[in-house]
């Protein structure tokens, strides 16, 4: 074939099929880019919102994001770029969330009128619980969360607060008991 | 504008529980919404309310721990589970994207067709043509989001038994022994996984959660055949049934990849319709097995 003149069936299928081997490539590399910087703009995400079901919906935006950019985003820009998206995804939700409801009457003078260290939340800090036990305390008794909505928040399974709620009170009974002995 | 108190609603077990240790709701429900607290520490809230909540926390022990113990929960927690609800999402283009879903679903397309066309075009003279299939492997082995993602088995806390834990509650329970193996696998030790839960099945013969979370590392190691019978094995002893639910979930995947479709889908099916945390996947897997063999 002469330079300039019609490319031959041959030739069209070749450029197709590199064309389409380089979309496959680059399906794979996304893949290794999830894989590597996941963790990281998930733990990122979670201190954005404060809670994991909101952090993952966050989180797939971002890396949804990033799909569709693949093609012109500098990989050595990650995983900042990501962390900057979900940050603005965090700013939105907040936003959205209209945060001054989720405040109470109290904390509108918090350090005038509250006396916020009681002896009941004091009892849910001890050392002897992890800081897992302490929160699904915290969010179950005192802020009055299901199983359910504390399981969202964090990650987790309603067997698996449940289980941390029943070992941290029992063992928070027997830490009692041998106290008062 | 306040954030209503949730009047608690308690179990019997609970209440109980409670009173034995003399704890009753007093102080908490001042306090802004745990959320809150790490936003405000991350500069994600307008300054109004950054310098309330901050006001609070400056003055509230139990907010003062509550925020470093979310920090470090909602940090440690590993990806585990989430890694295959993220790439659900990821794969379906939502929440909230309009339009053309860009997922792997589209890069598994690419790669069939790409498949294809060297198949055709490829001279057959040359070096010998593999298979369609095998450039798809090739291509994109791990690009494809499928509904048969082998994800983090769920095991159950399990009850504490304090005479058994100890005084200094050092003791480690079977189930924390299993989550630290799953915990290994999760960081990529698949072998030193596998190697901690065969020594935990061989201790422990009758436990299903340990058989369920050895054929689970064994599918991620692509021990398909192994997985089958850990699986099967696991289903056959007693337990609680959600982790029947959870051995028949792994089991059909294990099948699936083992080619035994019709025996998978009879097995997801019973999960299917067996309400759980596995159901809806279930489901699914159903659905994508009778896609791939209409009529069977």
């Amino acid at each position: 074939m002469k330079w300039g003149t019609t490319p031959g069936l041959g030739a069209v299928y070749t450029l197709r099929v590199i064309k389409l081997l380089d979309l496959a490539a680059l399906m794979e590399t996304f893949d290794d880019v999830y894989r590597r910087h996941l963790p990281v703009v998930l733990r990122v995400a979670a201190r954005v919102v404060g809670r994991r079901d909101v952090a993952e919906e966050i989180t797939a935006d971002a890396f949804l994001e990033l799909y569709r950019q693949f093609d012109r985003i500098d990989l050595d820009r990650l995983p900042g770029w990501l962390l900057t998206v979900v940050r603005n995804r965090g700013i939105d939700y907040w936003r959205r969330q209209q945060t001054e409801r989720l405040l109470s009457h109290a904390n509108t003078d918090a350090a005038d009128t509250t006396e916020p260290v009681l002896s009941a939340p004091s009892l849910f800090s001890h050392a002897a619980l992890k800081p897992v036990h302490r929160v699904c305390l915290v969010l179950r008794y005192e802020h009055g969360l299901s199983r359910e909505e504390i399981a969202k928040r964090l990650g987790l399974t309603d067997t698996q607060v449940r289980g941390h709620l029943q070992y941290a009170l029992t063992l928070l009974r027997k830490h009692l008991v041998a106290q008062a002995g | 504008m306040t954030r209503t108190v949730k009047p608690l609603s308690l179990e019997p077990d609970e209440t109980e529980a409670l009173r034995a240790i003399g704890w009753q709701r007093t102080g908490a429900s001042s306090c802004p919404d745990s959320s809150l607290l790490l936003a405000a520490e991350e500069g994600m809230l307008d300054e109004a309310t950054t310098a309330r909540v901050r006001t609070h926390v400056a003055g509230c022990a139990t907010c003062r721990l509550l925020l470093e113990d979310l920090a470090s929960v909602l940090t440690d927690e590993p990806v585990g589970l989430a890694e295959a609800r993220i790439r659900a999402r990821i794969s379906a283009g939502t929440p909230g994207h309009r339009g053309v879903p860009l997922g792997w679903v589209i890069a598994a397309g690419l790669a069939l067709a790409a498949g294809l066309v060297l198949f055709i075009v490829i001279p057959r003279s040359s070096a010998p043509v593999p298979a369609p299939e095998s450039q798809v492997a090739r291509v994109v082995p791990t690009a494809v989001p499928s509904v048969f993602t082998v994800d983090r088995p769920s095991i159950p806390a399990g009850d504490i038994d304090l005479t058994v834990r100890g005084e200094s509650a050092t003791h480690v329970t079977l189930e924390e022994r299993i989550a630290a193996a799953l915990d290994k696998s999760d960081r990529g030790g698949v072998d030193a996984a596998m190697l901690d839960l065969r020594s935990l099945v061989k201790a422990h013969p009758a436990s299903r959660i340990a058989a369920l979370a050895l054929g689970a590392v064994q599918l991620r190691a692509g021990q398909n055949s192994e997985a089958v019978t850990t699986l099967e094995q696991a289903r056959s002893l007693k337990g609680e049934p959600a982790t029947a639910d959870e051995a028949g979930w792994f089991l059909g995947i294990a099948l699936v990849r083992t080619g035994d479709a019709s025996r998978a889908r009879s097995i997801l099916d019973t999960v299917c319709k067996h309400p759980g945390p596995r159901s809806a996947t279930a489901c699914a897997g159903v659905a994508e097995i009778d896609r791939r063999q209409p009529g069977k």
